[in-house]
């Protein structure tokens, strides 16, 4: 009985190899693509096309230093280069920014809004959770500029973090840098310059700092960002510009 | 190099000097992914650096499983 059952168990663990030595030689072929991977390091991409690229900027944004690892980043010379190959590919027709960020290095943070600025595709930003400090030009980078009802966009002044030369010339070098955020915040948004400065000095908002914290609709009626949205409106809104910009090339004379 | 971020420099910095780095990039079918470096010549995945939205779907790339990282000659 117990070898009629134990040869019984045989036969099914048999069959089951054989299935497996089947779809053993469907994977080869491409069938699945788990496979592959273990053996050659290759996938193939799956085919759906889509025509909006998405860039998400998370933790610090991180420049001209590597940060200790408990910082989560995004890098920079990860986001350069897909916003050129965003610009470049024929298929893509606009480029989606999620930000979640707490700032970071003030340059590659410029670098980045700059380049979203110049690009001929449209771009739509959407701040979640929170988009402060040197996230700001990012947001207002974008053609259009969503934030969620809960997210929040710290403004405060920039100083120098680390060693400190205590001479006039420092204080003008902060000032400038300061300037550069500021005039690019203004000219790229609703905002004043003016009203911006304000916000960035106010007093008795923030507990270890000056500034403002602006939540959800703060942030849009300051003039920083345009809608107070989702991810459904900010997807809605970059195809509607893709469409503009389609019908723009059709008729040229206009 | 300046910073403009809310969070407490010495939070940044704190463990500036010790090495923890064990992630390398490495490419995958034209991905790039951010891997943690295992025994026996695998890695763990840990993050997908692509804006193509569809690569975080690819199963075979999800963070948390293992890619080989010496590719048999």
């Amino acid at each position: 009985m117990a070898g009629e059952l134990f040869i019984g168990v045989g036969n099914i663990l048999k069959k089951v190899i054989n299935h497996h030595q089947l779809s053993g030689k469907h994977l080869r072929k491409g069938v699945s693509k788990i496979d592959p991977v273990k053996e050659f390091g290759q996938v193939s991409l799956p085919e759906v096309k889509t025509n909006i690229h998405c860039v998400t900027i998370v933790g610090q944004i991180e420049g001209h230093m590597t940060l200790p690892p408990q910082n989560k980043t995004t890098k920079y010379e990860h986001i350069i280069p897909q916003l050129v190959a965003i610009e470049q590919h024929p298929d893509i027709e606009g480029v989606l920014v999620i930000l979640n960020t707490v700032g970071g290095d003030v340059e590659a943070g410029l670098a980045i809004a700059e380049m979203i600025v110049n690009m001929t595709k449209p771009a739509v930003s959407l701040v979640l959770g929170g988009g402060h400090s040197i996230g700001v030009p990012i947001a207002v980078s974008a053609c259009y500029s969503f934030i969620a009802e809960t997210a929040t966009m710290t403004i405060h002044p920039i100083r120098l973090s680390g060693l400190v030369i205590g001479v006039p010339q420092t204080y003008e070098y902060l000032d400038k840098m300061q300037d550069r955020v500021v005039r690019f915040v203004a000219k790229h948004s609703r905002i004043s310059e003016e009203k911006f400065r304000e916000l960035m000095f106010r007093t008795g908002e923030l507990a270890r700092d000056i500034g403002t914290v602006l939540v959800g609709k703060d942030a849009v009626e300051v003039g920083l960002i345009d809608e107070v949205g989702g991810i459904g409106n900010a997807v809605h809104k970059l195809q509607e510009l893709i469409e503009e910009k389609k019908r723009q090339k059709n008729s040229p004379s206009q | 190099m300046i910073l403009y971020t809310p969070i407490p420099p010495e939070l940044i910095w704190e463990r500036q000097n010790q090495e923890t780095a064990t992630y390398q990039e490495v490419q995958y079918s034209g991905i790039t992914l951010l891997v943690q470096q295992g025994d026996n010549g695998s890695g763990k995945i840990v993050r997908i650096i692509s804006s193509n939205p569809y690569a975080y779907l690819i199963p075979e790339l999800q963070p948390g499983r293992e890619v080989p990282l010496l590719f048999p000659q």
